[in-house]
């Protein structure tokens, strides 16, 4: 019964703010119309969709670990770290994906591993134990190459990257929504999900109705990790090549795509398609401010101020309920 | 009025938290000769200050409930705005340059307070927002790094006898602020009832928005100091030299026993944070440890400091359930 209650009024709340967003995101193509006849296209939109899907698929993650009452700092570096392994070694070749992906995704789960190892058994604040990650990490791919990465990104992750399914829908796109789809079937009629929104809202209350909240949280920081270096395929097959920069600007933006989505960072609030609305709103707006060739100085303050102001106008409308 | 058992229950941590930075200390103390000498020590507290002063705000934010991610690009802005104005290098300028740096943290951190308060938005989100709109400005006001510090501020602000400094003199002047306004006055006692429970603190006739954002205003002053300490030993403007200040700044009270929930924390922790977060790079420094590797072990060496944390406070639970 209880469970009934409580499924419409977390859809309620966090699809009002949706539809915020999603009208944030219609104006944002409206301005770009304005300004730019003639350049909102579907090719253009699915073309963002494209450069969102990276920053996508680790905003699905940080979600899931940000659901379960934690936050995972270690997203970006993870992103670096997959580019560089992945492209050294791939070295240009189709059939050396396997193992590069393999390894990759093995290092993702170490890394998941060890954040859910520092922040549940030992007891270390999430925030700290995934910032201790991202400086290991970071020192991880910085010693094995040595500042300076090379390599090539094989031909056909450089097609997933960057080609097209069928007509303008990218391979990229595809690939996102579709983990997107996953982790919303799983959080919304799985027994997991269940316990997971549990262990979020409130930890004693779940441990005491027998959910095991450890192995919950644990979980979410494998994920997270797992969905970082999906990531960071994508992004390198995009960008084709190998660099130490990659994945400096996912902490924030991956925060920023999850919490405009309507998601609380006390966890237990939010869901899996606010999340892709606010990764696909964050690179609209960059590419908008981009477009619109405004200086870095002009972006950086404008992009702050609309962040901020859709929060607020989502604060706002959630007032009115 | 009886404040102390506000603090009491952490007292035991703290301890802790300043045996860890002793140990490091003296490890180091007895592996190097470079390390014990007077020289090194004052260049170690030279070093720590600025991270410590900026965690001091930081601390207060949080035992409020909020996280300021702001003050990174802030500590950046007020460089630039130190450099611009004070580049005619005379009084006047020095006078307004410190006057402007005061006067623009206060101002962003009214706003953050105001936007995390009465806009609703998250304090996350607010001062996330804050930190992408004022790497903008401060890279409007210096595109790249320059201007000028005035000479003879900078002279005294870096000032320095053996191990006593100017810096350890402000830390202290900062410090002994801080702790008095955290313990001693009514508005200190209620950041920690607004952190714990906002509503409860409402109830008691506590102004919860107003407290939480005067705790924005502190750790945006408390990050132009920083600022200007910055300015003062580069000698510049840097739009990006404040980068890292941020999430270091909420690691060093972390450490230093300040919970990201709210409600719990003591000042004096994040000082010993910020050293054991500064040190550990000195000391690595100190052994020649080559830079990249100095990622890998700063990280595993903040994991091993927190896990000896986290255990000393485990057995803390336990004897405290026993009783």
């Amino acid at each position: 019964m209880t469970e009934r209650k409580l499924a419409p009024r977390n859809l309620s709340q966090s699809a009002k703010q949706m539809v915020i967003l999603l009208g944030v995101i219609l104006l944002l193509f409206a301005i770009q119309g304005i300004m730019r006849p003639g350049s909102v296209t579907v090719g253009q939109a699915m073309n963002i969709s494209r450069q969102a899907s990276a920053l996508g698929v680790v905003a699905l993650g940080q979600a899931l670990v940000i659901l379960g009452g934690g936050i995972d700092l270690s997203v970006g570096s993870m992103v670096t770290l997959t580019n560089v392994f992945a492209v050294s070694i791939m070295q240009g070749k189709d059939e050396n994906i396997l193992p590069a992906v393999a390894v990759c995704l093995l290092l993702g789960l170490l890394c998941g591993v060890v954040n859910g190892i520092g922040v549940l058994k030992l007891n270390i604040a999430p925030f700290v134990m995934t910032l201790c990650t991202m400086s290991i990490l970071q020192g991880v791919y910085l010693v094995y190459t040595g500042g300076s990465p090379s390599g090539n990104v094989s031909p056909w992750l450089k097609q997933i990257g960057n080609g097209f399914l069928v007509g303008p829908i990218p391979y990229s796109t595809v690939i996102w929504l579709t983990l997107a789809l996953l982790v919303w079937v799983v959080l919304k009629f799985t027994p997991y999900g269940r316990k997971l929104y549990a262990v979020g809202s409130n930890p004693k209350a779940a441990r005491l109705c027998g959910i095991r909240v450890e192995r919950i949280k644990f979980s979410t920081y494998i994920l997270s990790s797992l969905l970082a270096v999906v990531a960071g395929l994508l992004a390198s097959g995009y960008i084709g090549t190998t660099s130490l920069s990659l994945g400096n600007d996912y902490i924030n933006n991956s925060l920023a795509a999850v919490l405009i989505g309507g998601n609380a960072i006390e966890g237990g609030k939010g869901g899996v398609w606010g999340c892709v609305l606010g990764a696909f709103f964050m690179m609209l707006l960059f590419a908008l401010l981009t477009m619109l060739s405004i200086g870095q100085v002009g972006k950086l303050i404008v992009q702050g101020l609309i962040i901020f102001g859709v929060v607020a106008g989502q604060g706002v409308f959630k007032k009115e309920r | 009025m009886k404040l102390k058992h506000t603090v009491r229950p952490q007292m035991k941590s703290l301890f802790v938290i300043y045996g860890l930075l002793l140990a490091v200390f003296l490890i180091m103390v007895v592996i190097s000769p470079t390390y014990r000498s007077a020289e090194n020590i004052g260049n170690i507290i030279v070093q720590c200050v600025p991270l410590a002063v900026v965690s001091l705000g930081q601390t207060v934010v949080m035992i409020g409930g909020g996280i300021d991610m702001s003050v990174g690009s802030l500590i950046s802005l007020s460089t630039c705005i130190a450099a611009v104005v004070m580049k005619p290098g005379t009084g006047l300028s020095l006078a307004l340059g410190i006057l402007a740096v005061f006067l623009v943290a206060g101002i962003v951190g009214l706003c953050n307070g105001i936007g995390a308060n009465y806009a609703k938005v998250p304090p996350l989100i607010t001062t996330l927002s804050m930190m992408i709109l004022l790497s903008g400005v401060a890279q409007g006001v210096l595109p790249v790094a320059g201007g000028k510090v005035n000479a003879g501020f900078a002279k005294v602000m870096m000032a320095r006898a053996g191990i006593f400094s100017m810096s350890i003199l402000i830390l202290l002047i900062v410090y002994l602020i801080i702790r008095r306004f955290m313990y001693r006055t009514p508005t200190g006692v209620s950041v920690y009832a607004v952190g714990n429970n906002a509503d409860i603190a409402a109830s008691m006739g506590v102004r919860t928005k107003r407290v939480s954002v005067l705790t924005y205003v502190i750790a945006a002053l408390c990050a132009a100091v920083t600022g200007l300490l910055l300015a003062s030993r580069i000698r510049i403007g840097d739009p990006l030299v404040g980068t890292t200040f941020g999430l270091d700044s909420i690691t060093a009270a972390a450490i230093g026993g300040t919970a990201l929930t709210g409600g719990v924390g003591m000042v004096a922790g994040s000082i010993a944070g910020a050293f054991l977060i500064g040190m550990l790079s000195n000391m690595m420094n100190i052994l020649g440890i080559n830079h990249f590797y100095q990622y890998v072990l700063k990280g595993l060496l903040l994991v091993v400091a927190m896990i000896i944390y986290s255990l000393s406070s485990m057995v803390e639970v336990k004897k405290h359930d026993r009783a």
